[in-house]
């Protein structure tokens, strides 16, 4: 048989000829002792693109090279894999097990960042570290890369429970996509409208609570749908560009560390250490909990459902009736994936879009308070699993607690809920932005060459109470943020 | 089933050959598997799927089955109206791949034990399997749909 053995950086490219049955696995066998020799070498892809034949005996040096490629904590690509090749490893139940790539230099890319993995943990202790009353923070480097939040729709729909089906936007689902919200799931507006609930999407699946009244979770993983499915929402904010950095936090506080807390910490640590945080945080996190609080929307906010009195879904008089707010823990010790948003009030804000900070934020006068932030987080819960000590890789961790860990329940949390251990990583948001770009549906069809808000404020004109309610939010907002600022800056 | 079959069809609906107990004739049963195909216009994953059922039986006997270097595996294809079967004979250990356990194919690769990968594809592979013991040979009858 003919393989070729070439060096790409630290890994290694197999490439192997036609037949890989019981002797030609033999031979391949030879060539793959003879390199795992090396002790350091830990990455390899295997280029099967010339190969028409595989045998069990092949899988058996597929699966004994895997084998010894992670106890060295490194990794093994397929790539080229031809579509009788591929049935065979299908049909012996390998293909999830494995990482296979269509193209060579995707099984490169791979390989790249496991060994950018391998070197971050084993530069560990070097890492930049912090200790602070609530814990310490260990911080791994990450992308470059401008970061934004997506604002789809509109918070003030939601609060004045007036979303109807033109202001519904819908999207398929991407596996990369880290975004909190409300939504549902279904063909028709019949299927989703009066059931609207609290929702996130993370490392390729999907939360969400439904508001038909039986408070159950549902948990979606689309990789092993049709991939037709499409999210709809009426208001949604996503993380975009990827994370900046990583943070470990263990906390050493009695019981764990409330969301108020850390988040606290984390902004206090960005405005010393980041020069690229202008006040808004976006944080995609595995968590362990140890108590879980949470704040349930019960209704779905649509106009026929808005509450009579005209006043939002937060006001006092109506809050009963939307929210359940947990005073004792929904959750114990449970495991997390959370996605979520911080606004640290402190920053001067004005570098952002105001109708994007309109749109994807609000005051809970329940929750906000004098304390300087707003916070929106919800978290995909499921049974506790260990977490690791170390951790350098976040999308990886979080679709293996998807895969392995059993789910719960899906929740938006309260800042009281308690945290004693997170593997974070941080956007330091740059810019609020309201691109509708990818989405579908009237919502989307609405804002076809302007801001989202421009138009929907010319649609409202129509309805004179609308623009004043609008106007008297955006004053709310306005004066809670200067008095915010005048506050701060007078303890200053 | 195959006992009373009388075989009227003309020579390239069947196809006899025997294989010695070496991993190199391994070559040979790809050979005339895809000869078999051709003639008889056999769609490329049929007779792939065919190859790899006959491979892991014949790879099985090699190296679990015999008693020593002189054993043989013959096989005989025959196809008819769609249907492809394969008879096996072999004078190797008697055992009977009907009787082994499926393997767990769920589990992580991480933890998997390979073996019987081989009695797993012919049971997703084939349509119907029969297995008998007599005249001191292995006997074993493989029914694929095509």
């Amino acid at each position: 048989m003919d393989i070729k053995v070439r060096r790409h950086g630290e890994s290694v490219v197999v490439s192997m000829g036609e037949r890989i049955d019981a002797y030609g696995s033999a031979e391949l066998d030879k060539v793959l002792d003879d390199l795992l020799l090396d002790e350091s070498l830990a990455c390899m892809a295997f280029d099967m693109e010339g190969v028409r034949y595989i045998s069990s005996a092949g899988i058996r040096s597929i699966v004994k090279t895997l084998k010894k490629l992670r106890q060295r904590k490194g990794a093994l690509a397929i790539c080229g894999l031809q579509s009788y090749c591929k049935n065979v490893l299908d049909t012996a139940g390998m293909t999830r097990s494995l990482d296979i790539f269509g193209s060579r230099s995707d099984a490169m890319n791979f390989l790249q960042s496991v060994q950018w993995e391998r070197q971050a943990l084993d530069n560990w202790d070097n890492l930049e570290k912090m200790d602070s009353p609530i814990g310490d923070f260990r911080f791994i480097p990450g992308d470059n890369s401008q970061t934004e939040i997506k604002v789809i729709g509109s918070m003030a729909d939601v609060l004045y429970s007036r979303v109807n089906e033109s202001r519904m936007f819908s999207r398929r689902f991407s596996q990369t996509e880290y975004s909190i919200g409300v939504g549902g799931l279904g063909e028709s507006p019949e299927d989703y409208m009066k059931v609207l609930g609290g929702m996130i999407t993370i490392g390729g699946t999907m939360g969400w609570l439904p508001t038909d009244g039986h408070d159950l979770a549902d948990f979606l993983v689309p990789q092993n749908d049709t991939g037709s499915v499409l999210i709809r929402t009426p208001f949604n904010l996503s993380i975009g560009g990827g994370f900046n950095e990583y943070v470990m936090f263990n906390s050493s506080e009695e019981g764990g560390t409330t969301l108020d807390k850390l988040y606290k910490g984390l902004f206090l640590l960005s405005r010393r250490r980041r020069r690229d945080f202008k006040g808004v945080l976006g944080v995609a996190a595995w968590t362990q909990v140890s108590e879980l609080m949470s704040g349930t929307l019960k209704r779905s906010p649509i106009s026929e459902f808005a509450p009579e009195n005209g006043r939002t879904i937060i006001d006092p008089m109506n809050s009963d009736e939307w929210w359940a707010r947990d005073v004792m823990p929904r959750h114990r010790d449970v495991t997390c994936l959370t996605c979520g948003v911080g606004v640290d009030l402190s920053c001067d804000l004005s570098v952002f879009d105001k109708s994007g900070l309109y749109a994807g934020f609000y005051i809970d006068p329940t929750t906000a308070g004098d304390r300087g932030q707003i916070l929106n987080n919800h978290g995909a819960v499921f049974e506790r699993l260990k977490m690791p000590e170390k951790m350098v890789s976040l999308d990886k961790s979080i679709r293996q607690v998807a895969a392995k860990a059993e789910f719960k329940d899906m929740r938006r949390l309260r800042d009281t809920t308690r945290v004693t251990r997170a593997f974070m990583g941080i956007s330091y948001i740059q810019k609020l932005s309201q691109d509708t770009s990818g989405w579908q549906g009237l919502g989307a069809e609405a804002a076809v060459s302007r801001g989202l808000a421009d138009k929907r404020y010319r649609q409202e004109a129509e309805f004179p109470t609308v623009p004043k309610k609008r106007e008297e939010e955006i004053n709310k907002f306005q004066n809670f943020l200067e008095a915010q600022q005048a506050k701060l800056g007078l303890k200053k | 089933m195959g006992n009373n079959r009388q075989i009227q069809t003309s020579e390239d609906k069947t196809s006899s050959f025997s294989l010695r107990a070496d991993l190199a004739e391994l070559k040979v049963l790809a050979e005339n598997i895809e000869k078999f195909g051709e003639l008889n216009e056999i769609p490329g994953k049929a007779l792939f799927e065919v190859n790899l059922v006959l491979d892991e039986l014949f790879t099985n006997l090699v190296s679990y089955g015999c008693f020593s270097d002189s054993h043989n595996f013959d096989i005989m294809l025959l196809i008819e109206d769609g249907v492809m079967f394969i008879e096996i004979k072999d004078d190797g250990k008697p055992f009977n791949p009907l009787e082994t356990p499926e393997p767990e194919i769920q589990c992580d690769c991480d933890e998997r034990k390979i073996g019987g990968l081989g009695i797993h594809f012919m049971r997703k592979m084939m349509d119907d399997i029969e297995y008998s013991w007599n005249n001191g040979k292995n006997r074993l009858k493989l029914t694929k749909n095509i």
